[in-house]
């Protein structure tokens, strides 16, 4: 049904109504931002991105294949727009007359521990694990326990076959166990701390 | 012995996760576990990463995102979604002036053939086309002329080239990196 609802709003966007694409917006704007902001650590620049990819996909909808699912055309979009973005962000130039950056925990605007509820608590704790892999290996693991894709569409958005997608997950589940022994345990959230 | 437990432990764990792993997966993995860990340790971790990828939230965007988006989607202009009718306006607007120029252009071609089928018109047009290439091969003939009277009163004009160029091109390459050069270029590049 909503895979239905989607494709009658893509159909009404080519035929030049906008506002057919406000729903699409509507509809996966969380899902989209959340990719970008996984994938980027930055809600700013999290914002830019998922805009940017819903750009993207107004501006190629004409390319569209209507036999699969737009979530997972919108995602692709999305996930190998933050790669580049990653990719992008380690050309930038650092001259040493100029200051350098402030380290990104001091421009992270996740909330401080006062006020920090149960579940950004949790949020921040996966995201300083998913910062610790690689764009590839991350784009992976958000795409499979956010958004429960299968491997087969993971490999398909990704570009990649299906063994490589499950040898990415087993690589990056063994990586962040790692990061999980080297961290303190006081930082975990009690109810994490094994069963 | 207590090792190979350990690994043995952490394969089935993995294989509980991801059943269709292969085996050299594995081998791969077992050479980074930390030999000291108990089991129970890794088993605990990747309890813990299970536990907290699947129980992580989903962040949504700040109030007024869609907004923006369709305001940024408004600014822009896609012929092939916005205006169809404009399409179709251009495309018949482009057949009215193809319409239009044919007979236009079909007169000036016959009025072409006319000209060329005149002796006198043809033997003007040659003799004016030979006329600008003598001319053009006089001035060719003059320059080198120059240039090798140029040599003989001065032999060392063709060593002097030989080392300034190359001299000129190292110089002009200095003075490019002193003032910032590949600053500039990884500058473009990150853009």
């Amino acid at each position: 049904m909503s895979q239905e609802a989607d494709a009658l709003w893509v159909g009404r966007t080519l035929t030049g109504d906008q506002d057919a694409f406000g729903e699409l917006v509507l509809r996966y704007e969380r899902d989209v931002f959340n990719l970008a902001y996984r994938m980027l650590n930055n809600r700013g620049e999290a914002e830019d991105a998922a805009q940017e990819a819903f750009l993207r996909a107004y501006a190629n909808l004409d390319r569209y294949d209507s036999e699969r699912p737009f979530k997972t055309w919108l995602l692709s979009i999305t996930s190998n727009h933050c790669i580049d973005r990653i990719r992008r962000r380690r050309l930038t130039w650092l001259s040493l007359e100029e200051p350098l950056p402030p380290h990104p925990a001091l421009t992270s605007d996740l909330p401080g521990p006062e006020e920090a509820a149960l579940a950004d608590e949790r949020s921040a704790e996966v995201q300083a694990l998913l910062d610790e892999l690689t764009p590839d290996y991350r784009v992976a693991v958000v795409l499979r326990y956010w958004y429960d894709l299968s491997y087969a569409e993971i490999a398909e958005m990704l570009g990649t076959t299906e063994s490589a997608v499950k040898s990415r997950l087993f690589r990056a589940r063994q990586a962040l166990a790692g990061q999980l022994g080297a961290r303190p345990l006081p930082a975990l959230n009690p109810e994490l701390r094994g069963s | 012995m207590m090792g190979n437990e350990q690994s043995n432990h952490a394969h089935q764990m993995s294989e509980s996760f991801e059943p269709e792993q292969a085996e050299r997966e594995f081998e791969a993995v077992r050479a980074r576990l930390d030999a000291d860990a108990p089991p129970e340790a890794l088993d605990q971790r990747l309890r813990q990463v299970e536990m907290l990828l699947r129980s992580a939230p989903f962040e949504s965007p700040s109030p007024g995102f869609a907004s923006r988006v369709m305001a940024a989607v408004a600014a822009l202009t896609f012929p092939h979604l916005h205006n169809r009718r404009l399409s179709l306006s251009l495309a018949l607007g482009l057949a009215l002036a193809a319409a239009l120029t044919l007979p236009l252009l079909a007169l000036g071609i016959a009025a072409l053939f006319d000209a060329l089928s005149d002796p006198a018109i043809l033997n003007n047009i040659v003799t004016l086309a030979a006329t600008a290439i003598g001319s053009a091969l006089g001035l060719v003939n003059e320059y080198a002329a120059s240039v090798e009277s140029l040599i003989n009163e001065m032999p060392m004009v063709p060593a002097l080239l030989t080392t300034a160029i190359p001299l000129a091109m190292l110089v002009s390459w200095l003075a490019w990196y002193l003032l910032g050069g590949p600053r500039w270029l990884l500058q473009r590049v990150a853009l």
